[in-house]
């Protein structure tokens, strides 16, 4: 199969994101100003949008607001166009980006607007904890105390005594994608971390300490879907083509699980998105992958093919993912560099990957053509890969 | 006194020995006289936890029966992945893991 010759027939015509990090507008505000950016810099009219998705986790637990898919619509005036929110966690923008891809190869409209938002950093650091800790099953995971941190400890410490993952290669993630969201203005860690950070940085879930684990934040991050061959005016930046989006659901508890250190939901899409793009992963020029904690970009690479398993940290500790590496990942700083406003992250990817495929990013990977973004939610219960190419 | 448990014949879900049924999966259990014997997995100390959660406490994965089971871990610094822990008791439905000689250094 030829790469492009196959695709959903589906173009990103726009994008937009807030700044991630501690903002003072509401989750509807932060919402319409990413949604706003999008059209805008689609080019569209919001008369035009036919349906609007939102992924958010937890507006109703931490802004206290519910409604919030048609409540966002109104606010965009957007009249009676049906809205819907989604959650699927931390991968909810990415779903939401699929739903709206499924409503425009279904033929419902032409023109979908896809949302992410969360607002996460008015709340006690103990009240997000219980928070994000609602993506566990509340029957057995969530019963014995299990927190997010807390999982991806006990991946970590796995993966150490299965491939002989050092705390230096931990370490080596961080400080990469610290060198990266120090160039991107929409960050919020917009810093470089070195030794010294890493030594004081207090344990969360050991051995993951405070500089392991991807920065609470808000933000929101949007972008404006038509089908291919919707009209577009000549000002209008270049569209970039969906090959494939796809979800798989994976084990919802650590009883379910086989192994702590790989993700089958992520195997599962990512393995359905290969086939529909036609591409491989040795065909991707750059991506975006779901680094909540460090060890999760090592767990990703492995699941995601990118590199073999048990190989993974060290190709990031030797540069192979640096931009000029043979496999170019989180250009934007990932999450652990960029902030992690839960409902927002699958969006703030696309954004950050048609940067790339426009040769417009912050830290550009050179002649980039393809890419492909992951998200992934709760301990790896849901999963989307989306594969985008330029024109 | 020897602990029982009640363990799911469908799941594997371990339980109080008062309980009938799953609560995962309400299938049906079997009782099984401890203390319940596994390798350890991994193991995490949570330093940070949810709201109403007295920190620290550790959490320990363990092979049971060919499933990972999720319970908590005391003591848990230091402890060797793959060594050999029990489970003499359940505390508000969670399996509490231990170090038969009493390892680790807390």
């Amino acid at each position: 199969m030829v790469i492009g010759t196959i695709g959903t027939g589906v173009d990103i015509a726009g994008v937009g994101m807030t700044p991630f990090g501690r903002r003072s507008e509401s989750i509807v505000g932060l919402a319409c100003i990413a949604a706003r950016a999008a059209l805008e810099d689609a080019g569209i009219p919001p008369a035009a949008v036919g349906a609007v998705y939102v992924g958010n986790f937890m507006s109703e637990y931490l802004a206290g607001q519910g409604s919030l898919a048609p409540l966002i619509a109104r606010q965009l005036g957007l009249g009676s166009t049906p809205a819907t929110k989604v959650e699927g966690a931390c991968a909810s923008a990415g779903i939401a980006l699929r739903h709206g891809i499924m409503a425009i190869t279904s033929q419902s409209t032409d023109v979908v607007l896809a949302i992410g938002v969360e607002k996460m950093s008015h709340r006690s650091l103990e009240d997000v904890t219980t928070g994000l800790s609602f993506a566990s099953d509340a029957t057995s995971d969530g019963l014995a105390g299990l927190t997010f941190p807390g999982f991806f400890g006990l991946v970590a410490r796995r993966h150490m005594a299965e491939f002989g993952t050092t705390r230096a290669q931990l370490d080596a993630v961080r400080a990469r994608s610290g060198d990266l969201a120090q160039n991107n203005p929409l960050a919020a860690f917009r810093r470089k971390f070195g030794v010294a950070d890493f030594d004081q940085a207090p344990l969360i879930a050991d051995p993951l300490r405070r500089t392991d684990c991807s920065p609470i934040a808000d933000g929101a991050a949007a972008a404006v879907l038509v089908a291919a061959g919707y009209p577009k005016s000549a000002a209008s930046p270049s569209r970039i083509r969906v090959l494939a989006s796809e979800q798989a659901s994976g084990p919802g508890s650590i009883s379910q699980m086989q192994s702590l250190t790989s993700f089958p939901a992520t195997i599962a899409a990512a393995s359905a998105a290969y086939e529909r793009s036609g591409c491989g992963p040795e065909d991707i020029d750059v991506v975006e992958l779901h680094d909540c904690f460090s060890i999760a970009q090592i767990v990703d690479s492995e699941d995601l093919g990118l590199f073999p398993r048990g190989e993974a940290a060290a190709a990031i500790e030797h540069g192979l993912t640096m931009n000029d590496g043979i496999r170019p990942i989180n250009p934007s700083g990932g999450l652990l560099g960029r902030g992690h406003p839960v409902g927002a992250t699958g969006l703030a990817q696309i954004y950050e990957l048609v940067q790339q495929l426009r040769g417009a990013g912050a830290n550009q990977v050179e002649g980039a053509k393809t890419a492909l973004a992951h998200n992934l939610g709760g301990s790896g219960v849901v999963s989307t890969v989306t594969i985008l190419a330029s024109r | 006194m020897t602990p029982v448990f009640a363990v799911c014949q469908a799941c594997g879900n371990i339980a109080d020995a008062e309980a009938q049924v799953c609560n995962r999966c309400f299938e049906g259990t079997e009782l099984r006289s401890g203390p319940l014997r596994g390798e350890l997995v991994s193991w995490t100390d949570i330093t940070v936890g949810p709201a109403g959660m007295t920190v620290p406490y550790g959490l320990a994965v363990v092979m049971l029966s060919g499933m990972l089971h999720l319970g908590r871990f005391n003591p848990s610094g230091n402890a060797e992945i793959g060594s050999d822990v029990v489970c003499n008791e359940m505390v508000n439905g969670v399996c509490v893991w231990t170090i038969p000689n009493g390892g680790g250094d807390k």
